[in-house]
């Protein structure tokens, strides 16, 4: 239980991560664009925790099972970021 | 080119997507449910769970007493014990079957069991359409054709990287169109998996070619269907002599002091017991089979079989049959379509991501007519209205209709009356006949059947326990203090569902106004 939380919670942070990375959500997020060295950084950072989610459920719940449950986490995680980003943290500019 | 071929690619998609959707909504409003069909077996059955190895060994020792009961030392016998269900053939050769009572010994009572599909009516409507062989084809080249729809749907996808994470609310056609393609692209690679492994376990079915240049075909493709062909005989057989496996001349009642001991030796649950002749060698063979079906890793291990031979009677786990790397990925495959494997996390995820799924279609559809609307689009002149309201129908019955449909399924069976002489198929008969009505619905109220169907939807699964209290005295409380917990989160889980369903409902009603 705890092992899905914290892959869940990586594959929200990376998904985070990988739209501050783009400009149209930097404009949605924080109302202006990043200098390209952040987004860098950013989109860096957020396939670097898709890598801890994965490695998570890999050393949990070993290759087979941990490579698959990691990668529907990621897919999930990365929808509730959309969510996340779009409905709470930008709607007004999202209207 | 390029814009021909997109143009080309966008027409493929739309209208494969339209007519094949409506059959992919139900096969994945049904498949979804279906990850949870032994839970909801569960509580649709009334049934105790057989938890300790106490109480299925007393189990297996009422179900010997019930056969026995009727048919002194018959011949050839099965017991299946999560259904709590007894088959044999008397002396003259006929078949005979029945239900018991685990816990109290004798027939099956209302208190600890109704009859009913339970889950299993959600499994056949996902892999047939309750429609047999034909049911199974037909589904298969719905499969084929949603793979189709992905790769269509990834070419015409413009800013498939660039709008990855985009979803503009409250924009009308935009944000349906943004809602499918999040939707759709973020969990491409679950749905690509579940409609790949889909096609996959049925390759007997879809690509018989290899099993019949090497087996033949006896009963042709039907006859492949229903498991007669030499070909699952040689899958099962093993390396064993058969003829060390001869059935150990053993009463019934021996059976409760054999399953404790197959249970302390293999650490798994029991599932089934059987006495029966072998096709493929004529042996008599008396076997148990032991439960292989949550928390196992992938590939899932063989299962575990006992045969009892020898006096006095000893069991032999039978050896798994040597399959070769063919086997081993159709296993993986069957564990990832069903997930039958990482126990009630991967049940979970799966769950969630065939809602995703459901998603994705839903707003394919909503997206046709929308589209039309809003651009004045009439590609059938004037028949277009006619048509548009016939496709907008199907839309909401496939959605909405089979959404509303499944929850009547639930409620079908617990006010149907219990002596009612066909109960189980009268259950499923409700789903069809609500099914029904909801198309009709649709046609005659095409502005609100959206909102009204998913809003009646909302308030049957609401009310899902107040039903249950007054049919069977039962509901989740009861469930959670009695640590039935399968039950408790069949319940609980409709309840939630219930809760989304109102918020649908909700702006539905608002967004038409």
């Amino acid at each position: 239980m705890i092992v899905v939380a914290f892959i869940f919670l990586s594959s929200l942070a990376s998904a985070f991560c990988l739209a501050s990375g783009m400009a149209r959500h930097q404009r949605d997020l924080f109302g202006r664009t990043l200098s390209p060295r952040i987004s860098a950084a950013a989109r860096g950072a957020g396939w670097g925790l898709m890598g801890i989610a994965a490695a998570i459920g890999i050393a949990a719940k070993g290759w087979a099972v941990g490579i698959v449950a990691s990668l529907a986490l990621v897919q999930l995680g990365a929808l509730a970021g959309v969510l996340f980003i779009n409905r709470i943290l930008a709607p007004s500019r999202a209207r | 080119m390029t814009g021909g071929f997109r143009q080309s690619m966008t027409w493929l998609h739309t209208w494969g997507g339209l007519v094949f959707g409506w059959f992919l909504s139900v096969i994945f409003i049904a498949g979804t449910i279906c990850v949870f069909n032994h839970s909801i077996s569960q509580w649709m059955r009334v049934m105790p769970a057989l938890s300790t190895t106490e109480q299925r060994v007393r189990a297996v020792e009422f179900a010997a007493q019930y056969i026995e009961q009727r048919t002194p030392s018959p011949s050839r016998w099965n017991i299946y014990l999560p259904d709590h269900w007894v088959g044999w053939r008397d002396a003259a050769g006929e078949r005979h079957e029945g239900h018991f009572d685990p816990v109290n010994g004798g027939p099956r009572r209302a208190e600890t069991g109704r009859e009913s599909h339970g889950g299993y009516h959600f499994v056949a409507l996902h892999y047939n359409l309750h429609s047999g062989f034909p049911g199974i084809m037909l589904v298969g080249f719905v499969t084929m054709v949603m793979l189709v729809a992905f790769v269509t749907g990834v070419v015409i996808h413009r800013r498939i990287f660039k709008d990855i994470f985009t979803l503009r609310l409250f924009k009308g056609q935009r944000s349906w169109l943004d809602g499918h393609n999040v939707a759709s692209v973020l969990t491409l690679p679950f749905q690509f998996m579940i409609a790949y492994t889909g096609l996959a376990i049925f390759h007997y079915a879809y690509m018989p070619g290899a099993i019949a240049y090497h087996y033949g075909l006896p009963g042709g493709l039907r006859g492949q269907f229903n498991h007669v062909g030499p070909y699952f005989d040689a899958r099962r057989a093993g390396t064993q002599d058969p003829a060390q496996l001869v059935a150990a001349d053993v009463p019934l009642s021996a059976m409760p002091a054999l399953v404790r001991e197959a249970e302390r030796r293999s650490g798994r649950p029991v599932e089934w017991l059987s006495r029966q002749t072998e096709g493929r060698t004529g042996i008599e063979r008396l076997r148990i089979g032991m439960s292989n079906r949550d928390s196992e890793p992938l590939p899932r291990p063989p299962a575990v079989t006992f045969q009892i031979v020898g006096a006095p009677p000893q069991l032999v786990q039978q050896e798994a049959a040597e399959g070769g790397v063919g086997e081993a990925s159709l296993n993986v495959m069957g564990a990832l379509h069903e997930a039958r494997f990482g126990g009630w996390t991967i049940k979970w995820l799966w769950f969630v991501s065939g809602i995703v799924g459901c998603v994705m279609i839903a707003t394919g559809l909503v997206i046709f007519t929308v589209k039309r609307r809003a651009r004045g689009i009439a590609e059938f002149g004037a028949a277009s209205p006619a048509l548009f309201r016939a496709i907008e129908a199907l839309n909401i019955a496939t959605v909405a209709g089979a959404t509303l449909a499944s929850i009547a399924y639930f409620w079908a069976n617990r006010l149907l009356p219990l002596d009612l002489p066909s109960r189980v198929a009268a259950e499923v008969t409700a789903f069809f006949i609500v099914w029904a009505l909801t198309l009709l619905h649709g046609l005659t109220r095409p502005d609100r059947a959206w909102a009204e169907q998913f809003g009646l939807a909302a308030a049957m699964c609401l009310t899902l326990p107040l039903l249950n209290a007054a049919t069977t005295g039962d509901w989740f409380g009861r469930y959670a203090a009695r640590g039935a917990w399968e039950a408790f989160g069949v319940e609980v889980t409709v309840m939630v569902i219930g809760l989304a369903l109102a918020g649908l409902a909700f702006s539905l009603a608002r967004v038409r106004r």
